[in-house]
């Protein structure tokens, strides 16, 4: 529907050729949002606190967050955004290299939605994307 | 009626008129009258003035009689007309009466004139008042009749014969029956009495019958439905102004709503009283205009005094408790204020006459008169409830909830109660359940959220499954080291116990009590790791003690090679008679058979033989010293030392001197002695005497002798004691003084001492050990002296002391060799435990740090090589037109490399991961295990059509997972090298009493075995990667998974005819 607002999606990883690959996944799997990317934690809560709405310009619909990140790194935003009210709402997906039990049980204890671990083939990326975008937009 | 009578005089004739007036004058009637002449006149007359009577002229011309009179009574309704004519005639008389006349009198008979007036006013009078009577009853009853039309009760009247000359409509109301029903049955009323109140309805007949007036009674009435409704009747007797009886009014008021609120009310003050009594409860009540205070029999009973007096008032404040008397007067004063509302409750104790006391509960009211200043107390009503029972359970459970309270505040547990249905809102929980969350809820806590509201998603999920189960099964529910993560991101391990509380069958509520068991969870991991680090280093202590020990043997190896060498024969004898050792000379003399008992091997003996010394010293504990005749037929001058063996069993140094010459050489002398004893007999005596020092001081080669005759006060020594003292023989005479010279410095006090108070204290004997220096050279040897005293036999007096000295100096030596040596030995193993102690931590340290570095490097590696991975599957799904055939086959190429390098550093990591984790043992069946892990492998034992038996496994202390991993990985390479054949794995098992041993054999294409220790280290391959896959690293893997559960593996192959893996385990962990 044209009434429909945009959606979007934004990915906090400091990986610049995954944020391209997560981009180009998003394209191929036929994903209609926004996608904007920031490279670390602090950049993250920045553009989350100067949004206070969702929709076009606003909150994002859907996070995806890595968990290794430099000045903060994606354990501390994941607390911060699920102790914010504001902010507890937006799903957040763990996106990480990371497959480590400990990791796993951190990120779904601090009330991430999913634990993905990159996948290595491109169109394991597109597939990942298709279900996240099936799920939350 | 007026004194004066108001006549009308109608009268043509003005002359006639005059007469009547004066006729009547003459008559003495007192009147007053107005004369009409004519039509119009009468009629002017009539409008000013009101007749009593009109007085009618008979034969006026143009107005007759009859129509004057039809015309006053137009306005007079009935007024007397006495018609006056001139003509008589009966005719007429009865004509004008006819036409309504009162009276008829002729003109010439006026003297019947005033009494027909007279007769007429009193007529009319009476029919006025009768009219007016009639009048007055006819509106009367319209009234009431109308009243009555619209009145809500039934009304009646009835006449005098009984019948009705009203019912009201009401009746149907009240009774169902109609008014014309009551109408036409005139019995029908009493019928409907109720028969129980029949007789109350004919004594109220009677009773009305007989006053004739107002009565008043209540009963009930049948109604067509057979229900009862109570009315209140009312009757009257109605009489008329004239006392005439005109019936009986009656009303009935249906009160049967205000009788069921009656009896209610009845039945509530029954209720009262016989709660009253239940509850036990007591009244009281004080007249404070009398000052008389009564109390029913149960406040008296109550308060100890049952069939008593009333109390005075004064006296009744006294059976109040002191300790309650102040406040309970304070109150009750407030109640007699006259500005408050007089009530007061309170609960105080009540002290009976016996002592005993009670709680009561007493609740009144003061009752005020008058007004304003006026206004004051005069009465006091109330009453009096033990509660000395309900006081004491509520103290107990006042006590009971606070202790509840407490202990349910306090408990070290999250308690929480649930609602019995999703989303199972929580009811109450414990501040220890508060805290354990982070804020919000730490602070405002979570009552009346639900799970989703408070916990993580996803263990929410979990947890309200648990709650759907325990309220469908209603049975309770329970988890050890149930993972948690109330506060993020600390894990915490409770064990959690959610039980449905159940009332009448229905769970109503859940209970769920979490004990946090995070720091004992964490203790045993800790204390897991601890064990098995404990479990290496003893083993490793232990084999370094084993080679400190050898290293001890070594070193008493050194010491017995010394007694070798020595001339005299050395051995050791343990109490069962046997000879562990015995230097070579002793070999050399007696032979050596250490498996047989000395007498058997010696003297071929079966028992000890007789007057064997040598065990002596095991009872004394001290030094002996003896001559042996030995087997080879010499003499021996032997030295038993009693010594503990390291072990702690009792051992004997036996050290034995050939002394045959020596003895061949004392028998010489001795025959020699006896001839001169023979040629010079005067010195027989003193020779003997030289003779015995002699043979004393030559008994062994290093014992010198010494006399001193105290007699004589000569001193003599043997040539030994010179030799000891390093003096050349006879250089100096014998003297003690010279003997304390050579006694060493330190120690003269004391051997001059000993030898003094041997002869003080009247011993016969003494024995001292210390050193000496000699003279010849300055050397300090250490010597054992022994000493006897002889006394003179008549006297007792010491006559001689004749004493023994002995350098023990090699001797001593020998022991504080053997002691140091043993010292020493303990202080280097002591020594060489702590270095290598050391080098443990720091070989852990090193070996910790290079763990960390393997997984850095494994998990930084993966990174890259992901992104490889993916951006060549890009080129390969996105760009591959732009590449020719071997571009393509390059980017293959690539791929595949970087697929087995991910493999390496996946199985590099899951190695160094091993190491990380901390075992978490518990009883493993293996049996289960092995056949889990060869269901891993099912399609490969279908495709292959391979066989795999498993014997009978124990059951073991391990980590489950890494028992299946090691199964996995050993029945994987059976599978992978199992050649051309098919494969057939059988496993078995061993065991002992600790221990048991796994076979794992396979008919495959195995190796030499000369690799078999090869295969355990990581990315060792015996064979090319284009034959058999893999990272190389499996084996590796067991052998860690293996030893960390202190364990072994080994392999067992030949070239083409298979392996055999045998892993050797402890059944139990140990500690």
């Amino acid at each position: 529907m044209t009434t429909e607002t945009q959606k979007s999606i934004l990915m906090a990883d400091d990986d610049e050729e995954d944020c391209f690959l997560a981009t180009e996944a998003f394209m191929e799997s036929g994903g209609k949002a926004a996608f904007s990317c920031v490279t670390d934690g602090v950049k993250l809560m920045e553009y989350l606190s100067a949004r206070s709405a969702p929709g076009p310009n606003g909150l994002p619909d859907l996070i995806l967050l890595d968990l290794n990140m430099p000045i903060k790194n994606g354990r501390e935003a994941l607390l911060e955004i699920k102790s914010n009210p504001f902010f507890t709402s937006i799903p957040v997906v763990v996106l990480t290299t990371s497959a480590e039990k400990k990791d796993i049980e951190f990120s779904i204890g601090a009330g991430a939605n999913l634990f993905i671990t990159k996948p290595s083939a491109f169109n394991d990326w597109i597939e990942m994307m298709r279900s996240i975008v099936m799920r939350w937009l | 009626m007026d004194n004066q009578v108001n006549i009308l005089i109608f009268q043509g004739n003005p002359a006639d008129a005059k007469l009547i007036k004066r006729h009547l004058a003459k008559e003495g009637l007192a009147f007053a009258s107005k004369v009409a002449e004519n039509k119009d006149a009468f009629l002017a007359i009539l409008d000013k003035f009101v007749p009593d009577i009109l007085l009618a002229d008979y034969s006026a011309p143009d107005f007759d009689a009859f129509a004057a009179m039809a015309e006053i009574r137009k306005r007079f309704e009935d007024i007397p007309v006495i018609i006056i004519s001139g003509t008589g005639g009966e005719e007429c008389a009865i004509e004008c009466l006819r036409a309504g006349a009162t009276d008829y009198v002729l003109k010439d008979r006026l003297g019947r004139l005033t009494h027909s007036i007279t007769r007429a006013l009193q007529e009319y009078e009476h029919l006025k008042a009768k009219k007016k009577a009639n009048k007055v009853l006819r509106e009367s009853e319209a009234k009431f009749r109308i009243v009555s039309e619209h009145t809500y009760d039934w009304e009646f009247w009835l006449d005098p014969d009984g019948n009705y000359l009203y019912c009201s409509p009401s009746c149907e109301r009240i009774t169902g029956h109609t008014a014309e029903e009551f109408q036409a049955d005139a019995s029908l009323r009493a019928r409907l009495v109720h028969p129980d109140d029949r007789k109350r309805y004919e004594s109220h007949l009677i009773e009305f019958e007989a006053h004739q007036a107002i009565h008043e009674a209540e009963w009930r009435v049948l109604r067509p439905d057979g229900t009862y409704r109570w009315v209140a009747h009312v009757c009257q007797p109605v009489f008329d102004e004239t006392g005439r009886f005109l019936g009986i009014r009656g009303s009935n008021r249906d009160i049967t709503e205000r009788k069921a609120a009656e009896e209610a009310l009845h039945e509530s003050e029954e209720r009262q009283r016989i709660a009253l009594e239940a509850a036990e409860l007591g009244t009281f009540d004080f007249n404070l205009k009398t000052q008389v205070l009564e109390w029913d029999e149960e406040t008296k009973r109550m308060c100890g005094i049952p069939g008593g007096e009333n109390p005075r008032y004064d006296q009744a404040i006294n059976f109040i408790h002191p300790d309650d008397r102040k406040s309970l007067e304070a109150m009750l004063g407030k109640s007699f204020d006259p500005s408050s509302d007089g009530s007061y409750e309170a609960e105080f104790r009540i002290v009976r006459p016996d002592g005993s006391v009670f709680w009561n509960r007493a609740k009144g009211r003061v009752y005020f008169e008058g007004e304003g200043t006026d206004r004051k107390a005069v009465r006091q009503l109330g009453v009096n409830q033990d509660i000395t029972a309900r006081k004491q359970s509520e103290e107990m459970l006042r006590r009971q909830q606070a202790e509840i309270q407490g202990l349910l505040e306090n408990t070290p547990a999250g308690l929480v109660l649930f609602e019995a249905v999703p989303p199972y809102k929580v009811l109450a929980h414990n501040r220890y359940y508060q805290e354990l969350f982070a804020e919000p809820f730490r602070s405002k806590g979570m009552v009346g959220l639900n799970i989703y509201e408070y916990a993580p998603a996803v263990e929410a999920e979990g947890i309200v499954a648990v709650f759907d189960e325990v309220v469908r099964t209603k049975q309770p529910k329970s988890f050890l080291d149930f993972p948690y993560k109330s506060d993020p991101p600390k894990q915490t391990f409770f064990n959690w116990h959610l039980s449905p509380l159940i009332i009448d069958g229905q769970v109503v509520a859940l209970v769920s009590m979490s004990l946090d068991v995070t720091d004992r969870h964490l203790a045993e991991e800790a204390l897991q790791k601890a064990y098995v680090e404990l479990e290496k280093r003893i083993d490793e202590r232990t084999a370094q003690l084993n080679k400190a020990t050898l290293l001890a043997k070594a070193e008493r190896q050194q010491f017995y090679d010394v007694l070798e060498t020595l001339p005299v024969y050395v051995c050791l004898l343990t109490t069962d008679y046997r000879i562990p050792f015995a230097n070579r000379v002793f070999h050399e003399w007696f032979g050596y058979h250490p498996d047989k008992k000395c007498y058997e091997f010696l003297f071929n003996l079966s028992q000890p033989c007789e007057g064997c010394e040598t065990f002596t010293v095991l009872k004394s504990n001290a030094p002996h010293r003896w001559e042996w005749a030995g087997p080879n037929g010499r003499d021996y001058d032997i030295f038993d030392f009693p010594f503990i063996d390291t072990d702690g069993s009792p051992l004997i140094l036996e050290m034995g001197i050939d002394i045959t010459e020596r003895k061949q050489a004392e028998k010489s002398i001795k025959e020699l002695n006896e001839t001169l004893e023979q040629r010079i007999a005067q010195r027989t005596a003193e020779l003997q005497a030289s003779e015995n020092r002699l043979k004393r001081s030559q008994e062994v080669a290093s014992l010198g002798s010494w006399e001193l005759d105290l007699r004589e006060n000569v001193l003599t020594w043997s040539d030994e004691v010179y030799r000891i003292f390093g003096l050349r023989s006879r250089e100096y005479g014998a003297s003690y003084k010279a003997f304390l010279e050579r006694v060493h410095p330190e120690d003269r006090e004391a051997v001059d001492d000993a030898y003094s108070r041997s002869i003080r204290d009247g011993k016969d004997a003494y024995e001292i050990e210390h050193r000496i220096v000699r003279k010849d050279n300055g050397e300090v040897r250490v010597v054992h002296e022994k000493c006897d005293h002889f006394r003179d036999p008549a006297t007792g007096r010491i006559i001689r002391s004749v004493g023994m000295v002995q350098d023990i100096t090699e001797r001593k030596q020998m022991e504080e060799e053997l002691r140091r040596s043993r010292d020493e030995l303990e202080f280097r193993v002591r020594e060489r435990t702590a270095e290598l102690s050391a080098a443990v931590v720091m070989l852990e340290q090193m070996n910790l740090e290079l763990q960390e570095f393997a997984h850095v490097t494994s998990h930084d590696l993966q990174e890259p090589l992901r992104k490889i991975q993916t951006f060549c599957d890009m080129i390969k799904t996105r760009s591959s037109s732009g590449l020719d055939s071997d571009g393509l086959r390059y980017l293959d190429k690539v791929l595949n490399s970087v697929r087995r390098m991910r493999e390496i550093l996946d199985a590099l990591m899951h190695l160094s991961r091993l190491s990380e984790t901390p075992l978490k043992f518990k009883a493993v069946d293996l049996g289960k295990i092995a056949q889990e892990a060869v269901d891993l492998f099912e399609d490969e034992l279908k495709k292959s059509g391979g066989t795999v038996k498993i014997d009978d496994m124990p059951v073991i202390d391990a980590e489950e997972t890494q028992m299946l991993r090691l199964f996995q990985n050993l029945i994987g390479n059976a599978f992978k090298f199992c050649g051309e054949k098919d494969p057939h794995i059988q496993i078995s098992c061993k065991q002992d009493r600790k221990t048991c041993e796994i076979y794992i054999k396979d008919n495959g294409i195995g190796f030499e075995q000369e690799f078999a220790e090869r295969i355990f280290k990581p990315f060792q391959r015996l064979h090319g990667r284009s034959e058999y896959d893999g990272a190389g690293i499996g084996l590796a893997i067991c052998r860690k998974i293996v030893e960390r559960h202190v364990g072994t593996i080994r392999a067992e192959s030949e070239p083409g005819k298979g392996s055999t893996f045998i892993i050797r385990l402890p059944l139990k962990r140990k500690g």
